[in-house]
């Protein structure tokens, strides 16, 4: 079982702090999504890992080992570019081949592996193509196969579906998932896109920041996230502010009313702290007769239709409007009451 | 189905008709006299031997091929440096290190000659120190100063083949190489040369092109002592009057220059294919102590190799000496006496007299070459299916040297009035040829990129076809036609090869003039030699400077 660990890591970029003590570890056969905007530093931290950057503080460790002083190309560690990177001047085999020609191995035993990593991604009858003939999908394929037949004992790739287009995204989403876990080895895996972050991901890792702000498994991190900006970031919606009434049964006070909550696994929540609350868009029901808790009213401004149901945007007299799916389209400005039920609403901390 | 406009059918004869412009002249003024050199052969009388043809050829690739491998020692540095690392001024360390490349052979022969020669500063400086009585460098008129100047005229072109692609280069993919295993060493060897390859192999062809037909160097440096192939063909003509000889040289080095000049083509035509864009290589600043020495002494080593020929000239030729006292001091005599006619002789002719010539002939030149390049860019327009059939006729006369263009102009212009001794204009003519290639690599790209949209623009917004090129085109071409025109000055004002064939010697150009004062004894005519060749580098770097200021889109390589 390999470990890397990354401790407490800065680094500036243009002269401002970019990465601010951040730290993360990944083990053998698990799938490390690192997930943050672009520009948030995740590149960064790669490069750092990889070695060919060095952080201002903070270590990197192997099991427990200090790389400060290991050079790259010691580390043996495979990193994917989001480009690829592919050698221009050596055809696919010739590329496949280079980081066993740096390990010196006999001549024949390089041609039958490059053979194997080819086969292996589906290349097998490309490897006297020159790269430059490759399309974006076959270029992806060829720089995952390079960087596996290096043998590198951990595998890092920056978003390496980002380029192509959205259909082949999704059908090299699974095939990716399969040699990753395959390999055996950790992997970190970087991208700025939610969905293939939990589709791939063992675990994710949020980067806001400069700092690792959540690092759970893709269940958790849905079912609690860390924060506001977390729950955003995953694409939630109507967030209402409001003070923690009282904890069995869970009961948070808000400007629309009283909501009843379920109880988070982790956090401990003491009466009179200030929460934000986000509502599922998708469980709302409409109903006539207004009970105690748990209701939105408001009145009906938008109703487009979508895939499932019709989106409908409702003024509740907050300054951000919220919007719910519902399974009948309500007239455009009529009142409505909506119910929410304790299991669709996510309490996060302020 | 598409109608087609008389308006257009007209516009096609024109275009038609525009290409008849460039083509009479290079018939007229290239491909004739070429075929007059060729024939030459037969039909002169001349003693001719085998020998006496390999043995200016072995040394012209002799001294071509060492010049080149010194040139890509100072060069790949240069060029590493550049596209590697910011440090102050490095603007200014590039443009002095570019700046041999425009600047006239008598100027740099006449630069390093105040530097080096038996009356140049370093010289008389240690015969001050040590109290000699003879020059302790006696480096003129050695291979050694052939193959400085070289080195010192060339390097700019890795600089710019070479460094331009190393700065463009993806820097990905060495990272990739090491995150592959592959160490430093490994990762240069593996990764960076064969991606620099067809850069370098560029590069190397086009120094060794220039090093092989370099004539102003090798006549004013190497003194009688060498022979290339190009000093041999003017000493056969001028001096030896064996014509067929000249001939025969002239056809060697059309052969040799050709074969070059084909294999640049090809290996340019591969580079432009595999350079891809990419994210380039972004300058640092040296870190740790072995970098910034590194960095300081090639600095230092590029300033001293760059600067002090130029320097030198410029501070010599404010410098008399007097050869009996051996004491040298400070004046402006070399000027002054540039304005009389100080041997009263009837065939001396002064050095004002010169730089007037040099400036006349350069106007006409630059007005020459105006209309011949733009005629030729906007038939290229017009005709894109034929350009590169074209484009290779008119790059010709660029491959061709100066000397046998000299030669052939010598040959086929014989007769009154249109003979050498009583038609000047062929100089400027065959300036023209030299330069008008340089004008349509300016305007051509420009001419090419103006969208048509940025036309119809014009034209949807109601202006007339002919307001719309006066008001949209015109200003565009006419910056890339003044900076072509400002080469073409500065390439007239410089020409010695071909001139020194064709100057009558009572209307001697800059150049000329400064060839004859420095093969003449004494320190008054060396002193003037400084004096004009500090002029024409004066000259030169304004047309240079002017250039830089101009703003314009793509590229400028050349």
């Amino acid at each position: 079982m390999d470990t890397l660990k990354v401790t407490n890591i800065h680094k500036d970029y243009d002269g401002a702090p970019l990465l601010k003590g951040l730290s993360l570890e990944v083990h053998s056969g698990e799938i490390l999504c690192l997930l943050g905007r672009s520009g948030s530093g995740k590149s960064t931290l790669l490069r750092i890992i990889a070695g060919l950057e060095q952080p201002e503080e903070g270590e990197v460790t192997w099991n427990g080992i200090n790389l400060a002083n290991t050079p790259a190309h010691l580390r043996k560690f495979g990193l994917m570019f989001q480009d690829y990177a592919l050698f221009p001047h050596r055809d696919v085999a010739q590329n496949v081949a280079f980081g066993l020609e740096m390990m010196r191995l006999p001549k024949n035993k390089i041609s039958e592996m490059v053979k194997i990593a080819l086969e292996r991604v589906n290349m097998g009858d490309f490897a006297k193509r020159s790269v430059s003939e490759l399309s974006g999908g076959e270029q992806q394929r060829v720089a995952l196969a390079r960087a596996l037949a290096a043998q590198p004992r951990l595998l890092m790739l920056d978003e390496p579906l980002a380029a192509l287009d959205r259909s082949l995204r999704l059908e090299l989403q699974q095939e990716l998932s399969t040699q990753l876990h395959q390999a055996g080895i950790p992997v970190i895996y970087v991208t700025h896109d939610q969905e293939e972050a939990v589709i791939l991901g063992d675990q994710l890792a949020i980067l806001h920041d400069g700092e690792i702000i959540q690092n759970d498994s893709p269940r958790q991190v849905y079912a609690a996230p860390a924060n506001h900006w977390v729950a955003e970031f995953l694409g939630m919606k109507n967030f209402i502010q409001g003070r923690v009434s009282s904890t069995s049964p869970l009961i948070v006070t808000t400007p629309l009313g009283e909501f009843e909550v379920n109880k988070p696994q982790k956090a401990e929540i003491n009466a009179g702290l200030d929460v934000t609350l986000s509502l599922s868009s998708e469980n709302a029901e409409v109903i006539d007769a207004i009970d105690s808790g748990n209701i939105i009213r408001g009145t009906v401004t938008a109703c487009n239709f979508r895939e499932n149901g019709f989106l409908v945007t409702l003024d509740t007299g907050q300054e951000i409007a919220m919007e719910f799916v519902l399974q009948e389209a309500p007239p455009v400005g009529s009142p409505i009451t909506l119910e929410i039920p304790p299991s669709s609403i996510i309490l996060l901390h302020n | 189905m598409m109608i087609k406009a008389p308006a257009g059918k007209l516009r096609d004869i024109t275009r038609h008709l525009l290409w008849l412009i460039p083509l009479l002249f290079l018939v007229l003024f290239f491909f004739i006299p070429l075929g007059k050199v060729l024939l030459v052969m037969v039909s002169r009388d001349g003693i001719v031997s085998v020998p006496s043809i390999l043995k200016p050829l072995g040394f012209t690739i002799w001294q071509a091929a060492l010049s080149t491998l010194l040139t890509f020692i100072v060069g790949v540095l240069a060029a590493y440096l550049f596209s590697h690392f910011r440090f102050i001024g490095k603007r200014s360390l590039r443009l002095l290190v570019t700046l041999p490349f425009i600047l006239p052979t008598v100027v740099v022969a006449a630069g390093f000659n105040a530097l080096l020669g038996p009356h140049g500063w370093l010289n008389l400086l240690l015969m001050n120190v040590f109290n000699l009585t003879t020059p302790p460098i006696s480096i003129l008129n050695t291979l050694c100063v052939i193959l400085l100047a070289h080195v010192f005229y060339n390097t700019s072109i890795l600089i710019r083949v070479v460094g331009s692609a190393w700065s463009a280069l993806d820097v990905d993919l060495p990272e990739a190489g090491a995150v592959l295993g592959a160490s430093p060493l490994q990762v240069f060897l593996k990764v960076t040369l064969p991606l620099l390859k067809p850069s370098l192999l560029a590069a190397g062809l086009l120094v060794f092109l220039f090093d092989f037909t370099s004539f102003g160097v090798i006549l004013l440096l190497g003194g009688p002592a060498f022979s290339t192939l190009e000093t041999e063909i003017y000493t056969q003509t001028l001096s030896m009057l064996n014509l067929r000889m000249a001939g025969i040289l002239s056809l060697v080095q059309l052969a040799c220059t050709l074969v070059v000049t084909l294999l640049y083509a090809r290996v340019n035509a591969k580079r432009a294919t595999t350079l891809k864009p990419g994210k380039g290589i972004e300058p640092q600043k040296p870190i740790g102590s072995t970098q910034k020495l590194f960095i300081g002494l090639s600095i230092l080593f590029l300033i001293l190799l760059f600067i002090s020929p130029i320097l030198s000239l410029v501070i010599r030729s404010f410098i008399s000496f007097d050869a009996a006292s051996g004491a040298s001091r400070l004046t402006v005599t070399n000027y002054s006496g540039l304005f009389t006619n100080a041997r009263q002789s009837y065939f001396y002719v002064p050095p004002v007299r010169a730089a007037l010539n040099s400036l006349g002939f350069a106007m006409l030149t630059v007005a020459l070459a105006l209309l011949l390049g733009i005629a030729t860019a906007y038939a290229q327009k017009g005709l894109p299916r034929i350009k590169k059939w074209i484009d290779s006729v008119i790059m010709l006369p660029l491959g061709t040297s100066a000397v046998t263009l000299g030669l052939g102009f010598l040959i086929t212009f014989n007769k009154p009035p249109f003979d050498v001794a009583s038609f000047p204009v062929l100089i400027p003519i065959a300036h023209t040829l030299i330069a008008f290639p340089f004008i349509l690599r300016s305007v051509a790209p420009i001419l090419a990129s103006i969208p048509h949209n940025l036309m119809d623009a014009g034209s949807v917004l109601g202006a007339s076809p002919w307001r719309v090129w006066w008001n949209v085109e015109a200003p565009i071409v006419s910056r890339a036609a003044l900076v072509g025109g400002l080469y073409a000055f500065a390439i007239s004002l410089g020409e010695f090869g071909a001139t020194s064939f064709l100057a009558r010697p009572d209307l001697p150009t800059l150049p000329v003039a400064i060839y004859r004062f420095l093969s003449q004894p004494g320190e008054t005519n060396y002193g003037q030699a400084l004096a004009m060749a500090t002029l024409l580098l004066i000259l030169c770097s304004l047309a240079m400077a002017l250039i830089e200021r101009i703003p314009l889109a793509g590229n400028r390589e050349y």
